[in-house]
């Protein structure tokens, strides 16, 4: 089929929520590849060195119609009826251009000076009060790619150059399922508030410790910071309500030199990365409902976002994808072999050394164990006392106060900003 | 020569200059019979012309040999400084005055070549208690102007208007919504003669258009009434466009924001006017003129 043939036109009303999903995917790449076809508008981009990539999947559903290839005889698929037969025929239709991701956003946003960032789950519902209808329209190759902004006042026509093809990385990004190690389910609000965190303390490589186990209280998810002030452990709640999954693999090499991959919850997996890969992905995990975070052997890794809409329940949600890979050849972990993944001594030393690296914990504030310290009283305490080291440990470790829990509870709360203040408002998916 | 005025509300003065001051600080102050100007203009660039109404003035005294036309050019920054602090004091009255620059050693050359130098004086009195005043003297230096200077000071006229159209506030989230767009230098504005309005701009990747859905209100002109039959007969709305530089755009979307009524002047590819009334009881009126980008080419 050639693509000349090929017209799209769709029409919605979630302006706000598209134009906070696609900020998340401006602030990776420039350029965007843009995919449609019978499941909806997908954004594909790179940085500048295409070590991460994302996707973006408008779903057909966020859509109030949707019509792709235009010399169908029904021009908008989602009327009930004959809609078997058509997403039939559709499914093998599909066009791609390229164009530029940052006046897309641009334009998008069309309530600029009333946005402070993008997206937050409370934003005001300036775009939903004034009913602007958004249409994209591309008419194939060669055409530029327009976009409509409609209210009762103004008509607003965007049309953005596209490129032919760009290049495309997407095999070096490929998750092959059969291959993790790693599979977990989070709270979005709660891991941006741990990126954040984790960026409050200036983190130049964070290792991700996990471990499974039959009873999901004793499941664990650390994140440890490594910066210029030492390491410092964040804990993420293994309460079921925040951790909704935790799996592990292991491989294990079989005769034939090929892999078996068994679940295991005896042995710990680390993983390793750069902080700044993260940092400039997390902002986008606050407006995301949960994710899921998966790793295969390779080290490519995999954050998946829900974004729900918040003015429109019935929407299944966006989902935003990025992919980037652990950085394993970094002088603390020697190896570029993923046997040191596995119960690193190293790693589990720094998790159960409670002693010298105190805990940060997470959770609602309400579930807060007064006994647990939250990042504030982490740092206030080590700039109290910036000079206490025990003599044995070489790596600059950073001591806390060891008679901690005989403070004060009235204390404790004063100082508490809570990690979670910033939660509270936020649904839990139950 | 004598320049003698008194202001008790500043609203109309502060709120026009204020309208002005971005454009550029050098203004000159032509005081009429019957008004006050202030012109702020430059070659090739977008000028500005208020008129403010003696009637705002409680006292309006000018005095000249040139038929009691006074023309001086100033900074207007230290001005609206004086202007201010008299708003936030409790004093009733705000005299200003033309005076001569005190010159410390004047000699018989330095009198000769300061003769066109002068202050603008401005003076109040502010009543700290009872029994107790406080007077205030603002001395703003002036440059008056020579007949021959102040008459080669004209307002720009044009040679033909296509596009005549009354802009309301409710225009105005037209003019918010195109603040998104940065990366051009110009804008293009089109009228038609029945009263649309379409603003749109050109960068390098990306075309923007943005109209406004309801007819505004247009004013027909004089003189192309058999134009407007021919037009009728055909029922054909014309579209007429000028492009201008988008900074200047910008100060004109501000104008609209802060004046009463606007009447936006299309001259196809010429010039951009905007004729706007400051306040509801019309006392003063500001003209911004943008040349089109045509005409700088030319």
């Amino acid at each position: 089929m050639s693509s000349h043939d090929l017209v799209f036109l769709a029409t919605t009303n979630a302006l706000s929520h598209i134009s906070s999903v696609l900020g998340c995917i401006a602030s990776v790449g420039t350029t965007a590849k843009v995919t449609i076809n019978a499941h909806g508008v997908h954004f594909t981009a790179y940085n500048d060195n295409q070590t991460i990539r994302v996707a973006l999947t408008l779903a057909k559903s966020l859509f109030t119609s949707f019509t792709l290839n235009g010399d169908h005889n029904s021009r908008e698929s989602n009327t009930q009826g004959s809609l078997t037969q058509d997403s039939d025929q559709l499914v093998e239709s599909e066009i791609s251009l390229s164009l530029d991701v940052q006046l897309f956003v641009e334009s998008v946003n069309i309530h600029t000076s009333h946005q402070t960032s993008f997206g937050g789950n409370n934003t005001s519902t300036n775009t939903d009060k004034n009913e602007i209808e958004c249409t994209f329209s591309y008419q194939g190759d060669g055409h530029p790619f327009a976009v409509i902004f409609e209210d009762t006042a103004i008509l607003e026509r965007v049309e953005f150059q596209t490129y032919g093809d760009q290049e495309d990385f997407e095999e070096r990004f490929s998750l092959d399922e059969t291959e993790l190690v790693l599979n977990t389910l989070l709270n979005g609000s709660l891991l941006y508030d741990v990126m954040k965190d984790l960026k409050d303390v200036n983190t130049d490589a964070l290792i991700v410790y996990v471990k499974d186990n039959p009873i999901p209280s004793n499941r664990k998810l650390v994140f440890i910071s490594q910066s210029e002030i030492g390491h410092s452990k964040l804990q993420y709640p293994s309460q079921k309500i925040y951790l909704q999954d935790l799996s592990v693999w292991r491989p294990q090499k079989m005769n034939d030199n090929l892999l078996e991959f068994n679940q295991t919850i005896s042995d710990s997996l680390t993983c390793y990365y750069r902080f700044e890969t993260w940092a400039k992905i997390f902002r986008s995990f606050k407006i995301s409902n949960r994710i899921k975070l998966q790793k295969s052997i390779s080290g490519l890794t995999s954050t998946s976002l829900l974004v729900r809409n918040p003015h429109d329940q019935s929407y299944t949600g966006s989902v935003i994808d990025f992919r980037f890979w652990e950085n394993v050849n970094d002088e603390e972990i020697d190896n570029q072999n993923w046997e040191y993944c596995y119960n690193n001594t190293y790693v589990e030393r720094l998790v159960e050394d409670d002693q010298n690296i105190k805990i940060i914990q997470y959770a609602l504030s309400n579930n807060l164990d007064p006994n647990q310290v939250t990042l504030d009283d982490y740092l206030k305490r080590r700039e109290t006392r910036p000079h206490t080291r025990p003599e044995v440990i070489e790596t600059p470790f950073i001591v806390l106060d060891d008679n901690f829990n005989s403070h004060k509870e009235t204390e404790l709360n004063s100082t508490r900003k809570t990690p979670a203040s910033s939660t509270i408002d936020i649904p839990l998916f139950l | 020569m004598k320049l003698k005025l008194c202001v008790s509300n500043t609203d109309v003065l502060l709120s026009t200059l204020s309208v002005i001051q971005p454009l550029r600080k050098l203004c000159v102050l032509r005081f009429t019979p019957a008004h006050l100007c202030i012109i702020s203009a430059s070659l090739n660039e977008p000028q500005a012309w208020c008129k403010i109404s003696q009637e705002v003035f409680p006292l309006y005294e000018v005095e000249s040999i040139r038929d009691n036309v006074l023309c001086v050019e100033t900074n207007i920054d230290p001005l609206i400084n004086a202007l201010r602090n008299f708003d936030k004091s409790n004093s009733d009255g705000l005299s200003i005055r033309l005076q001569r620059r005190p010159v410390a050693n004047e000699g018989p050359e330095s009198s000769k070549r300061n003769r066109s130098m002068a202050v603008l004086s401005l003076i109040y009195t502010e009543h700290v208690s009872m029994a107790s005043s406080r007077s205030y003297s603002f001395k703003i230096p002036v440059k008056v102007l020579k007949a021959e200077i102040d008459q080669g000071i004209v307002e720009p006229q044009l040679t033909h208007a296509e596009v005549l159209m009354k802009l309301d506030r409710d225009i105005l989230p037209l003019f918010r919504r195109i603040e998104r767009y940065k990366r051009s230098g110009y804008i293009c504005v089109t009228g038609t003669n029945r009263g649309r309005l379409e603003l749109s701009i050109e960068e390098d990747s990306r075309k923007v258009q943005l109209s406004w859905k309801e007819f505004l209100q247009v004013q027909q002109l004089e003189g192309e009434t058999q134009q407007q039959s021919q037009f009728s007969t055909q029922d054909q709305d014309m579209p007429h466009s000028v492009q201008i530089k988008l900074k200047d755009w910008r100060l004109g979307a501000k104008l609209t924001e802060l004046c009463y009524k606007v009447v936006m002047i299309i001259s196809e590819n010429h010039a951009l006017v905007l004729h706007c009334i400051l306040n509801e009881d019309e006392t003063a009126e500001v003209t911004y003129y943008i040349g089109g980008k045509c005409q700088d080419q030319e």
